[in-house]
């Protein structure tokens, strides 16, 4: 390379934004994350199959009423960890959670509903029309919303914690709620005089 | 005897001549004046009103109030949602004096005058040494299952003591454990209502919640009906003497000023108990970096109140109300059956009832039932054991020789020993010939606290941290309604037993 010569400043590669900590992870990562949200649709369905056999219903009324709340639930309470997980939406605040469940909730519910109603062998029909069902399921849901991060708060974060040394976002959402509690909970101790 | 250092007391602060600054209200030892801490930087972060919902939201929610819908129609609801709104300011007042010093309610009126404390001791010691929740909770069971409902409440009692016991930190279990309680309670009762009711029982129900035009149905104002009513007013949110107790697990959870006080400890860990403060501490009113955390504080515990405890308290009796209009229009036999029935047969009339709007429905009912009883008892044998020994501890001469820890750990074993007794060779509720002094004075608590707390935190509080006057004439109005509603019931109709 002759002396003198002076080579063109390449010029420096853009500066790409961090990538969040959604972005890394793997299939299993995200998986985990949604652990939460499936348990409470599944320990939904249990308190369903729990209320239908205690009233006399045969083995397979209760397994099919359970799987059709349950399943439908945990997807739905999947896609909440997942939209969570993303940063869509804030951690612990009650007004998206209960927002989230009018539409999934209702949803769910004429799921179930119709799949009775098919099991039956009758017709797909409400007693007192779609209408009337969808906005009191859409009522309704607000007091499985409430349930849902009542205990959402409370045991979400011990599973966040287990896993948060191989996961970043579970990592990241401890760090949130310990920001939040610290306060409370963390309190450094003073020196005593 | 080894005392663990206090790790959570924060410095004193010192006046100008280099003395230590104290607020003093009443006779008792001054509180020292220290750093109030930061109050959680998010409001939705969880408060001990969780407990408070836990052991609060029951019978009245669940049965009480079902019942009289059933009786008297949804319009009755107005009254249930003013005993909900007094208990809510209740509620706010009492955590403004413990958050603001630490200390108990207890201790609060024992510097206002020590026998007052002393009279709330007793009628905890009176009410609730009986095991009535546990053995209503174990007779649902018992509908449900067939288990003996005195095997099962036997059970339950050995294992909470064994609980309580073996843990660390009492609060953080019970937390957890009723944390669990409340969930299932919510979603379930979401879920049956879901599938039960329809827009036509909520609209009414929501109606009736609200209309005040409608008064009290003349059949209400009966020897038979009238102190259930009474009682349902009770029984809205937090009955008896939980929202004192609410207190010592606000200063365990370290809100405000209960951050200077050692958290309870299980008896196992009782070695490791840090020194314990002779009275509670208060913060520099004057500051206004002092005020801002307080308003913080403020802002938290108002959260508590209003979404945890007005909102689910009204939520779970909407929907058990929902219910039982539904169990009433496809039954309407019910209502005859348990307006002429005999009150012992309540809770299988309304099983029935629900039972005849749906094969299942009397299964809900009795499985709320039992969950709802054992898990106030959970919560009631912790609370009674805490607020005893903290009345015990600070008042009680020669107490302090015992660790906090042991207190709480002798009083637990032994109402829980009490109750194992009692449940299988006595009455449950208490023997039949102080029946009706039991309920009486488990109203007539509710009224007193009341009044004591609106001169507490008029007394004891700088002007500054003082309530509202309006929050002041609630809780005075809410005494004096408490205390007439209770005398009424007694002397026009000779009656007290309110359950």
């Amino acid at each position: 390379m002759a002396a003198g010569h002076v080579e063109p400043a390449s010029p420096a590669p853009a500066q790409e934004p961090p990538p969040t900590p959604w972005a890394s992870l793997d299939r299993r990562q995200v998986v985990e994350l949604t652990l939460p949200g499936v348990a409470i649709g599944v320990l939904t369905g249990v308190i369903l199959g729990a209320v239908v056999a205690g009233g006399g219903a045969s083995f397979d009324v209760t397994l099919f009423a359970a799987l059709t709340l349950a399943v439908p639930l945990s997807v739905a309470g999947a896609g909440y960890e997942i939209l969570l997980a993303q940063g869509r939406i804030p951690l612990g605040m009650l007004t998206p959670v209960a927002l989230y469940w009018v539409v999934a909730f209702t949803l769910c519910r004429v799921f179930q509903t119709a799949l009775l109603d098919l099991y039956a062998g009758s017709e797909v029909a409400v007693p007192h029309g779609w209408l009337d069902f969808l906005v009191y399921q859409a009522l309704v849901s607000v007091g499985f919303g409430i349930g849902y991060w009542w205990l959402h708060e409370n045991f979400a974060p011990l599973w966040w914690i287990r896993i948060r040394e191989r996961n970043p976002v579970a990592d990241d959402l401890v760090r949130v709620k310990l920001q939040a509690v610290g306060e409370v909970e963390a309190r450094p101790a003073e020196p005593r005089r | 005897m080894a005392h663990v250092e206090n790790q959570v007391a924060g410095p004193v602060t010192l006046d100008r001549e280099g003395e230590e600054r104290v607020w003093r209200a009443g006779k008792l030892p001054p509180m020292k004046i220290r750093k109030l801490p930061e109050a959680p930087a998010a409001a939705h972060v969880l408060g001990p009103a969780m407990i408070l919902v836990a052991i609060g939201v029951g019978f009245g929610e669940t049965y009480l109030w079902p019942r009289l819908v059933i009786v008297f129609g949804p319009d009755i609801r107005w009254l249930f949602t003013l005993g909900v709104i007094v208990q809510t300011v209740v509620m706010l007042e009492m955590a403004r004096y413990a958050m603001a010093t630490g200390e108990s309610i207890f201790f609060g009126a024992a510097r206002v005058w020590q026998p007052l404390m002393w009279m709330f001791f007793a009628i905890a010691a009176l009410v609730y040494i009986w095991p009535g929740h546990i053995s209503a909770g174990a007779e649902a069971l018992e509908e449900i299952t067939g288990i003996s409902w005195q095997a099962s409440a036997t059970a339950a009692l050995v294992i909470i003591g064994v609980m309580f016991t073996i843990v660390r930190f009492v609060y953080n279990f019970i937390e957890g454990l009723l944390a669990f309680a409340v969930g299932v309670l919510v979603i379930g009762s979401a879920i049956v209502g879901a599938i039960v009711g329809s827009m036509h029982d909520l609209g009414v129900t929501l109606a009736g919640t609200v209309r005040v035009d409608t008064w009290i149905p003349s059949e209400a104002f009966t020897a038979a009906f009238f102190p259930v009513v009474v009682g349902a007013l009770a029984f809205a949110g937090p009955s008896g003497m939980q929202q004192m107790w609410y207190t010592l697990w606000l200063r365990d959870k370290g809100a405000g000023m209960g951050a200077h006080i050692p958290k309870v400890r299980g008896l196992l860990h009782s070695k490791e108990e840090e020194t314990i403060p002779e009275a509670g501490s208060m913060f520099d009113s004057d500051d206004p970096e002092e005020m801002r955390k307080w308003q913080g504080w403020r802002r938290w515990v108002t959260f508590d109140a209003l979404v945890l405890f007005f909102g689910i308290t009204m939520l779970v009796t909407i929907i058990f109300t929902v219910m039982a209009l539904n169990a009433s229009e496809l039954n309407p036999e019910a209502r005859s059956a348990l307006l002429e029935g005999d009150r012992d047969a309540a809770l299988p009339a309304m099983g029935d009832a629900f039972a005849q709007a749906a094969s299942y429905l009397d299964t809900v009912f009795f499985i709320f039932i039992a969950l709802v009883g054992f898990k106030a008892s959970v919560g009631l044998f912790d609370a009674f054991a805490r607020g005893q020994s903290d009345m015990s501890y600070y008042f009680l001469p020669g107490a302090k020789r015992l660790k906090m820890a042991h207190l709480y750990g002798l009083y637990l074993w032994f109402v829980l020993i009490f109750g194992i007794i009692i449940l299988n060779f006595g009455p449950a509720d208490g023997p039949t010939g102080i029946l009706d002094i039991l309920a009486f004075l488990s109203a007539f608590v509710m009224g007193a606290y009341c009044l004591t707390l609106a001169v507490v935190n008029n007394k004891n509080l700088p002007k500054k941290l003082r309530p509202h006057w309006a929050f002041t004439v609630v809780l005075v109005l809410g005494g004096i309604g408490y205390l007439t509603a209770i005398m009424y019931s007694v002397i026009k109709y000779g009656v007290s037993d309110i359950g």
